[in-house]
């Protein structure tokens, strides 16, 4: 059974796609067959991070079914171990993604075999993203330290509790239910999942158990991406608060990872940064990001090494 | 089931509902005050206006009731008096288990050396039977002109007061004060430091102090003098 970790933040350029690369880049060299799926639809580039300018094959192939099967569109990438479904060359109508395509999609990945599977979505939050963020209970949000960022992951976070909401009942209770929230408070389906929740919880005690125990099995995580010196280093902490005191969800907070103007190097030369740039403060805060991860599924990352050999 | 739920959406519910000052500021029942101003303090950061922590995650209306509660109950609980209070109610609610409350349980330090209350104690000759000091032989003998060891230890066993309170009080060991009562004057320390511990012995015994030490020391310089 492979684990996936959905990594999403609501704002573009947040640095999904270079910690999904990042993440996958480590976890590859610990040893582990780590798989990265381009979700990002219509804006791929994940290819270009992992240093796969050209890749053969991708997403679409399997939409339009030229492929049988989604592990006819995996390719390898210069690192060992590490694997990836492309989203470059992709038709260009493809962000409209008809739901029983995306559904077929993520009934597909979660069955390959792979230690790790690290989806990399696109900003925003259309059903699309939202579903392929639910794909697995442990997500990861990518946010920067600054309000727009933040005020975004509030926004992907709570659209993700209301739509759980609303898979979990079925759609005729919860359009009465929401007529019926949107009468009394104009603003508790639009901002305030929470109180619809509560709501349901009045109404139907039932119903509302089955909601409560979907909503506790999310174990959500967060990175705060492109940390600068001056910034505060505990609003990861503090919004991590906010959620679990607020919104009831659990949330682990993994770490900061420093900004580094050469990022942009690495991103230009089409080289992974963590094999250009090894020693970096930004190198280690990724690792150490990876090693909290792990650890929270319970398997410790052992080796203590910043660069690996080629043979490893 | 309209009605129901229009009173949850009128209450405008607010994460403070049926929460005790405890659960609202985070932390446990019997927290220090030093825990509960660190808990104020960190809860105060994450809602204030310009906390980029909860950045739009609350509308201003929001934000203002929840840090006017966590204000209210800070104040409740920092206080001892209104926080002993509030336990009890709590208890009486069957919410808080009794003896859960918060004990302060520091530690007052104690002086190794009590100078000051010292010299203003009264001496404990002054609360010792009176009829003893208007004994005549007593008197007498506090009138010679040279006292012996001996002679001191009498006038300490009429005034009742043991050698062991003389040492608390006056801080002199008690080898030296067996040594002054028992004229082993080889084992005293020089003359000016047994004028002192005269003194003390005097004071605590409520006699002129200056008339002891002289008629001491008088003896002590006449046995001296003279070779055994």
């Amino acid at each position: 059974m492979s684990h996936v970790w959905p990594i999403g933040g609501g704002k573009g350029g947040s640095g999904k796609s270079f910690l999904t690369g990042s993440l996958g880049m480590i976890l590859a060299k610990e040893g582990y067959r780590t798989l990265l799926v381009d979700l990002d639809l219509g804006a791929a580039n994940l290819h270009t991070i992992t240093g796969v300018p050209h890749p053969p094959m991708s997403l679409s192939d399997f939409i339009r079914k030229n492929c049988e099967s989604l592990s006819e569109v995996i390719i390898e990438t210069p690192t060992p171990n590490l694997f990836l479904i492309s989203g470059a060359m992709n038709t260009l109508d493809i962000a409209n993604l008809a739901n029983e395509q995306k559904l077929k999609i993520i009934r597909h990945i979660t069955k390959l075999p792979f230690d790790y599977i690290l989806l990399d979505l696109g900003a925003g939050t259309s059903f699309n993203t939202l579903d392929f963020f639910m794909t697995s209970p442990s997500g990861i949000f990518v946010t920067t330290p600054e309000p727009t960022s933040i005020e975004n992951i509030y926004r992907l976070i709570r659209s993700v509790y209301f739509r759980k909401i609303r898979q979990t009942l079925n759609g005729h209770a919860f359009r009465n239910l929401a007529r019926e929230a949107e009468e009394q408070n104009r603003h508790a389906t639009v901002t305030n999942p929470d109180l619809l929740l509560h709501v349901i919880r009045e109404l139907d005690p039932e119903k509302g158990m089955i909601l409560e125990r979907a909503l506790r099995a999310f174990e959500f995580k967060l990175i705060v991406n492109q940390h600068r010196k001056q910034d505060n280093p505990n609003i990861g902490k503090m919004i991590c608060r906010i959620i679990e005191k607020h919104l009831n969800l659990k949330m682990h907070f993994l770490g900061n990872v420093g900004f580094d103007d050469r990022v942009h190097n690495a991103v230009c030369k089409t080289t992974p940064f963590i094999d250009l740039y090894p020693y970096t403060q930004t190198a280690l805060d990724l690792r150490e990001c990876c090693r909290q991860l792990l650890l929270i599924q319970g398997q410790p990352l052992e080796s203590a090494r910043l660069v690996w050999n080629e043979s490893s | 089931m309209n009605r129901l739920s229009q009173e949850i959406f009128s209450k405008r519910m607010t994460p403070s509902q049926n929460k005790t000052l405890y659960e609202l500021l985070d932390v446990a029942v019997d927290a220090s005050p030093y825990e509960i101003r660190r808990a104020y303090e960190e809860a105060h950061e994450l809602y204030a206006h310009e906390s980029m922590g909860s950045y739009s995650f609350f509308t201003e209306a929001e934000r203002k009731t929840i840090l006017s509660e966590l204000e209210s109950a800070y104040l409740v609980l920092i206080n001892s008096r209104s926080r002993s209070a509030y336990d009890q109610e709590l208890i009486s609610q069957g919410r808080m288990d009794e003896g859960q409350q918060y004990r302060d349980k520091t530690k007052i330090s104690i002086p190794l050396y009590m100078f000051r209350q010292d010299h203003a104690a009264p001496s404990p000759a002054i609360h010792a039977d009176s009829a003893a000091v208007e004994d005549p032989s007593l008197q007498a003998m506090l009138h010679r002109e040279t006292l012996t060891g001996a002679d001191l230890k009498i006038i300490r066993g009429k005034k009742g007061i043991s050698l062991e309170h003389i040492s608390f009080q006056s801080k002199v060991k008690m080898a030296a004060l067996q040594a002054i009562e028992e004229d082993r004057f080889d084992v005293l320390p020089p003359r000016v430091y047994v004028k002192g511990f005269l003194k003390s012995y005097a004071h605590a015994l409520d006699i002129d102090p200056d008339h002891l030490a002289q008629a001491y020391l008088k003896h002590m310089d006449e046995c001296k003098g003279t070779p055994l």
